[in-house]
């Protein structure tokens, strides 16, 4: 999926998840959009955006209702600029301290980038739901249809939800959508040499 | 590639799955194996040796005539992944409510345990030829 956000008045896009989480002056009211919206809604009311202002310090991870933030964020542009004064609602202090710390991003950030100590992030309170890991379809792949791109699929599949479960959401995601692309690629692959194989097997017949 | 995409079309593709499954499922019962329509394995036919799931069209020929004995012989492998893949199916359209069995099924030992098993299996059956 692709974003669009406004920073600084500013419209940016379209971005992927990761290329947001590395925007700065990202913060949960920041004007977002992505496709399927009607509007434009915040940063903080999509839940895999919002998995990225998971602070390290009890910051909730709350779905904000779209309008609320979006009205921080244009009295804060016009008092300034500052991020903490468009957040005060948010109970978002964990978030702020780390702002004030240079690191916007939190401990999400961290463990993204494997700095942070493995097995201290998982909150389900917190996290969007997990990914899923194409297990089936990676097992019927390999069985079925192609062996070594449906091996690579089932390694990427087991990445998940040990990825998940430490707190690290966007691996987690990064697992899961690399666990369907081979399996994408096993599926046009098989695709392909199906009718190869069938004239094979017309001929030795 | 995003992450959404199997789930953005995953009624169509399981209605779309449903409907190829019966209709392979209805082939598979009338068509004998030796009658030369199943499509043969291009990994047997270019290395001579057996891929992990050769075997399967014919094990499920005898398991829709009722054969199971046969359909094992055919090939094992095949037929212990398919109560696995119908518990994953039931873990995953049960969302949340089955948290510990969910968790175990994704851990990352029992994935890899199925790859080894995959793995092993192909190694064996060409070994002892089964």
């Amino acid at each position: 999926m692709k974003y669009w956000i406004i920073i600084d008045s500013v419209q940016k896009g379209p971005l992927t998840l990761e290329e947001l989480s590395t925007q700065p002056g990202l913060n949960p009211s920041t004007p977002l959009w992505h496709e399927g919206l009607s509007d434009w809604t915040t940063a903080g009311a999509v839940p895999e955006v919002a998995a990225l202002f998971s602070g390290s310090d009890g910051a909730p991870y709350q779905a904000q209702q779209p309008g609320q933030g979006y009205g921080q964020a244009s009295a804060g542009n016009q008092q300034g600029g500052y991020y903490n004064q468009g957040c005060n609602s948010y109970n978002n202090q964990g978030w702020q301290q780390n702002y004030a710390q240079g690191n916007p991003y939190g401990q999400y950030n961290q463990q993204y980038y494997g700095q942070n100590p493995v097995g201290q992030g998982f909150d389900p309170n917190r996290m969007p739901p997990m990914p899923s890991n194409y297990l089936i379809w990676a097992i019927v792949m390999t069985i079925c249809c192609c062996i070594p791109t449906g091996i690579v699929s089932i390694f990427y599949a087991a990445k998940v939800s040990p990825a998940y479960y430490r707190g690290d959401y966007m691996g987690a995601l990064d697992a899961s959508s690399k666990a369907q692309l081979w399996i994408i690629i096993s599926f046009v692959a098989g695709l392909i040499w199906a009718p190869f194989s069938v004239l094979f097997s017309l001929m030795s017949a | 590639m995003q992450p959404d995409f199997l789930q953005r079309y995953r009624t169509i593709l399981i209605v779309a799955g449903c409907i190829a499954a019966a209709g392979l499922g209805l082939l598979y019962l009338l068509a004998e194996p030796s009658s030369g329509l199943y499509p043969r394995c291009s990994f047997k036919m270019l290395t001579g040796l057996s891929c992990p799931g050769c075997g399967s069209q014919r094990a499920v020929h005898a398991m829709l005539a009722g054969d199971f004995r046969a359909a094992f012989a055919y090939n094992a492998l095949f037929m212990l992944e398919l109560p696995l893949l119908a518990l994953l199916a039931i873990t995953n359209l049960a969302g949340n409510r089955l948290p510990r069995l969910r968790r175990f099924l994704g851990a990352r030992f029992f994935i890899l345990t199925i790859l080894a098993t995959i793995i092993i299996w192909t190694i064996v059956r060409n070994i002892f030829d089964v």
